[in-house]
């Protein structure tokens, strides 16, 4: 484009938004003479340029508005709203010219002889009293054609892309410095401690430095703001009062640019919904001017921006029935809520309580970009508010944007970072620690001190696996994002470090997780995560799963359903496995404070003896140190199988082909490897009750029909078996309802053997029901579960009608409770 | 300065330079003008949730390069050895991007009118994101166009 031209737009917009401005100025204070003054220099002004570079219709535009401004100032006019409004529409005028030369280098074609007429038409409204001054000041004609503005400061224009580039190049000098610094630190060569130090120092400054060329007032961001307040007012018949605090207060440029969008929209918002009309102002008690408030300032590394109106304030009431009307939340969700976290729904797409969709701010599609807009420059925007008395938006910026602060964390051998500013503290979790990740419906929670915290484990976010057993989600990063808190379940966590911040290349735009990537001084690269898009994968956000994701968990529930988890043990050369529900604890003892016990080996445990025997039998248990112990049973009978190494968990679907033998389950392949299946019934009757007489198949009166529920495969296979053996005829069941079905069916049961733990309905809550059904509750009912202890569970236990708990393991235990309920008789089954 | 070009060579004996890569048996021609770098293979490091297409990134001097696997976009299956592989380094739209190619050869000189149409056996892709067939002694050169086949590596689908 002609240099010139290119400069007559730069110059010409910049005093186009003035004039804007300074009228609307003048509309609230028709007095102001050294406001008109100003007014009818720049389109003085922008008159001249336009001639001289041949712009005939914009010329022509400009000298209609000269002229009206003119007449106003000789008091030839009077001044109203009317006036100004024709005046404010020539200034529109000329900037949708100006655009239309900025974009195609040439004046539209469009035709502006009518609007010329308007305006010198409303120009020629003489006002009925000239005044006589009138005659004196035309003989003035003082007008220079360029302001002079006695400015202190000496300024140059820069293109701002060379300031951009000048920003790369010093972000490129930091990471380069950090990399110094860690290599000085490895090296310790004493030579170069004082040059590293010198190029820390400096380089710090050259980055302050550089961040302050990039530093212009906030003024420049809220230029258009009043004439669109003005605007409004008008359309809305509402009198409305704008006041800027604040206008002085730095910040990037890039910065401005990505806020006015965002500032635009929230006093559109302030000033459709908020603030009330003239009439309703009044009988509220309110002044009948409504006023818009603009403040900003610096805060501990941040600019705080607050738009705030008068107005009437958030009706929570309102927002609780829009969000349950749009399905965004259900009642029990928003009973959790604070009332705060409420007021932060509207930011939610699709919100908007406006009753009758205004044009000019009700789609209820503004919000959401405005949070989003503001979240891309790392910042936060929240909404406070006080019902009939106002509300205000309250925004906070870094002020640092390229460099910042990170949290180095590692997942799964991968490391990321976690903006500082987001982390609220880390917390350390495990068996041995003060704080558990617990679970409520498959979701994980953290109780940390008055609250529970929502948790995402990092590796299954990011969809990563190392294939390393070592320990993993130890911790948990506390994050905040606005006034919501959560925890993200890491591996490690490293250091603290600051970093230059890339933006992710585009490819990597959509997504969320990711706000950018970066250097570390040891050159590797690590992904930055950004909490805010992590918080939309939490669970509460479930409503918005897709289908496909939906499929793949139902089929991954498919797939458990018909895996089992297996502890896998290692003994000598022998790979060992045990199905997981059938283990209890898993625990260290101090073998110090192992006894004997009639040549048994035991220890006290939770207030009960545990019994100890070695898997293996060639298997030693060390003369000192922990020995590590698995253990099973129930309240009498607690074993504890002292093993060499725990190995891993591995849960697997069971198929008919290659895992299990038909007849008996005695080895699988198992992760890839073959390995032996304890039979951990066999070991705790040999523990517990060997000196009584053996497994003798006793013959019985009459087939007795047992149901069993459980939701494990492999546990209905063995206790099939187990029943089989014996002589019952068993029927299994996969779930309570499955259950239910058969036995509403012809099908009469004598016994029950049910599971405790299972989803959907649980022992306890099967066995109440079937109390409660006439022709189920004389069928005994006998639980099964690994929980040792019991005793917690009493109470729901004699509620629900079960006659007998018993563990899992303890299959003598289980024999004789069968026995006993079916009224089954020694002299039927000889020897016992 | 057009002119000063029209009068030296004509049209047709424009010559070009392109230098020459092996993606699985195939060789493939690109513009040195596209071309920023060139690199032996370095440590990738995995970006989470991306598509297949999506190696990871890695630290081109101090400047952080997405890597970009295009054998799923041509379709061509055979295995890379990731180790002894090189890349391209191009620009595209204001960003760098390394391809990784199993072996870069030379720079060739091809004349405008040695450049060959496309065979109509070729898939539609591949006449898409090819400018034409060099046809060198030993091999048939794919000349591919960067500008056509950079939108259809980054889009997602």
């Amino acid at each position: 484009m002609d240099e010139l031209i290119a400069e007559f737009l730069s110059e010409t917009s910049e005093g186009l938004q003035t004039l804007d401005n300074e009228l609307v100025e003048f509309e609230r204070d028709p007095h102001n003479e050294n406001l008109l003054n100003s007014i009818f220099r720049l389109m003085h002004t922008i008159k001249g340029t336009c001639g001289f570079l041949g712009l005939t219709k914009l010329t022509a535009v400009a000298h209609a508005g000269e002229n009206i401004i003119d007449k106003i100032r000789h008091k030839e006019l009077s001044v109203d709203e009317h006036v100004i409004s024709v005046v404010l529409e020539s200034i529109d005028t000329i900037k949708e010219i100006v655009l239309y030369i900025s974009q195609h280098e040439t004046e539209p074609t469009t035709d502006y002889s009518a609007l010329i007429q308007k305006i010198n038409d409303t120009a020629n409204n003489v006002s009925s009293t000239p005044n006589q001054e009138s005659t004196s000041s035309q003989e003035k004609h003082e007008e220079p054609v360029h302001s002079v503005e006695a400015s202190s400061l000496q300024t140059i224009k820069v293109n701002v892309k060379l300031l951009e580039n000048l920003m790369q190049i010093v972000s490129e000098l930091v990471l380069n410095r950090n990399q110094m610094i860690q290599l000085d630190r490895t090296i310790h060569d004493h030579r170069f401690a004082p040059s590293i130090q010198r190029l820390n120092v400096i380089t710090s400054s050259l980055q302050e430095t550089v961040m302050e060329t990039r530093m212009q007032p906030i003024s420049n961001a809220w230029v258009k703001i009043p004439r669109m307040v003005r605007d409004l007012a008008k359309d809305l018949n509402k009198k409305i009062r704008l006041e800027m605090t604040g206008k002085d207060t730095e910040l990037d440029k890039q910065l401005i640019e990505s806020i006015k969008d965002p500032l635009v929209h929230m006093i559109r918002n302030s000033a459709d919904h908020g603030l009330e009309t003239p009439e309703v102002r009044i009988k509220a008690g309110k002044p009948e001017e409504g006023v818009i408030t603009l403040k900003a300032f610096h805060q501990g590394g941040h600019i705080i921006i607050e738009a705030s109106d008068d107005g009437n304030g958030i009706n929570i009431g309102r927002i609780k029935s829009k969000a349950l009307q749009n399905n965004l939340l259900t009642e029990e969700e928003l009973a959790l809520l604070s009332e705060n976290q409420i007021t932060q729904l509207i930011f939610r797409p699709g919100f908007s309580t406006a009753e009758v969709i205004t044009d000019i701010s009700g789609r209820g599609v503004g919000l959401d970009v405005v949070k989003r807009n503001i979240e891309e420059i790392r910042g936060t925007v929240e909404l406070k508010s006080i019902e009939g008395k106002g509300s205000t938006f309250v925004i906070k910026i870094p002020l640092t944007l390229a460099i910042m602060p990170i949290l180095v964390i590692e997942s799964e051998k991968q490391k990321f970072g976690i903006p500082q500013i987001n982390v609220v503290e880390m917390v350390r979790t495990g068996a041995n620690f003060e704080y558990k990740i617990e679970e409520i419906n498959e979701n994980k929670i953290l109780r940390l001190r008055d609250s529970l915290l929502p948790l995402i484990t990092l590796s299954d976010l990011l969809q990563i696996k190392s294939g390393t057993s070592e320990e993993k989600n130890n911790f948990v990063v506390v994050c905040e994002v606005s006034d919501l808190q959560f925890g993200i379940i890491v591996d490690k966590i490293y250091d603290t470090e600051e970093i230059v911040l890339k933006p992710v290349s585009k490819l990597l735009k959509t997504i969320n997780i990711y706000s950018g990537n970066t250097l570390l001084g040891s050159g590797e690269i690590i992904m930055i995560l950004d909490p805010a898009g992590i918080i939309k994968h939490l669970t509460i956000l479930h409503h918005e799963e897709d289908l496909e994701q939906k499929a793949q968990r139902e089929q991954d529930k498919i797939d458990r359903e018909n895996s089992t988890s297996f502890l896998i043990l290692k003994t000598g050369k022998t790979r060992k496995a045990i199905p997981l529900e059938f283990v209890s604890r898993l625990e260290e003892i101090d073998v110090t404070k192992i006894e004997m016990a009639a040549d048994k080996l035991v220890i006290q445990y939770r207030g009960g003896l545990m019994f100890l025997h070695p898997l293996d039998p060639k298997y030693k248990i060390p003369e000192t140190g922990l020995q590590q112990i698995v253990v099973f049973g129930s309240n009498n009978h607690i074993l504890g199988l002292a093993v060499e190494d725990i190995i891993d968990i591995i849960e697997q679907p069971i198929g008919k082909k290659h895992n299990f033998e038909e007849e008996e389950i005695t080895s699988a392949i198992i992760g890839g490897k073959t390995t032996d299946i304890v039979n951990i019934n066999q070991i705790f009757h040999q523990v517990f009750f060997s000196d009584e007489d053996s497994l003798e198949v006793p013959s019985l009166k009459k087939e007795y029909k047992i149901l069993t529920v459980d939701d494990s495969p492999f546990f209905r296979k063995i206790i099939f078996q187990f029943l089989t053996e014996r002589g019952f005829k068993a029927i299994s069941a996969k779930t309570a309802i499955e259950a239910i079905e058969l036995l509403n069916s012809d099908q009469k049961f004598d016994l029950i053997i049910t599971d405790i733990n299972m989803p959907e309905m649980d022992g306890f809550e099967f066995a109440k029901f079937c109390q409660e059904k006439e022709q189920l509750k004389d069928i005994p009912i006998i639980a099964l579960t690994s929980n040792i202890e019991l005793g917690k569970e009493s109470n729901k236990l004699e509620q629900s009608g079960i006659k007998n708990c018993i563990s899992k393991t303890n299959f003598d235990e289980l024999m004789n409770a069968i026995y006993s309920l079916l009224k089954i008789q020694e002299s039927v089954y000889g020897i016992r | 300065m057009e002119s000063d070009n029209n009068k030296e060579t004509s049209k047709t004996e424009q010559i070009h330079q392109y230098i020459t890569m092996r993606i699985g048996h195939q060789l493939f021609g690109v513009s040195v003008n596209h071309v920023v770098d060139v690199q032996r293979y370095q440590k990738i490091t995995p970006i989470p949730l991306t598509r297949r297409e999506i190696l990871g990134s890695l630290n081109l001097r101090g400047r952080i390069v997405t890597n970009l696997d295009i054998r799923v976009l041509l379709e061509i299956d055979d295995k890379i050895d990731i180790e002894k592989s090189m890349s391209i380094v191009v620009e595209h739209g204001d960003e760098l991007y390394s391809l990784v190619v199993d072996k870069v050869g030379d720079v060739v000189s091809v004349k405008s009118q040695e450049l060959v149409k496309n065979p109509d056996n070729l898939s539609k892709l591949w006449q898409e994101v090819s400018l034409g067939i060099f046809p060198m002694q030993e091999e048939l050169v794919v000349i591919l166009d960067l500008d056509k086949i950079m939108p259809l590596l980054l889009e997602e689908k």
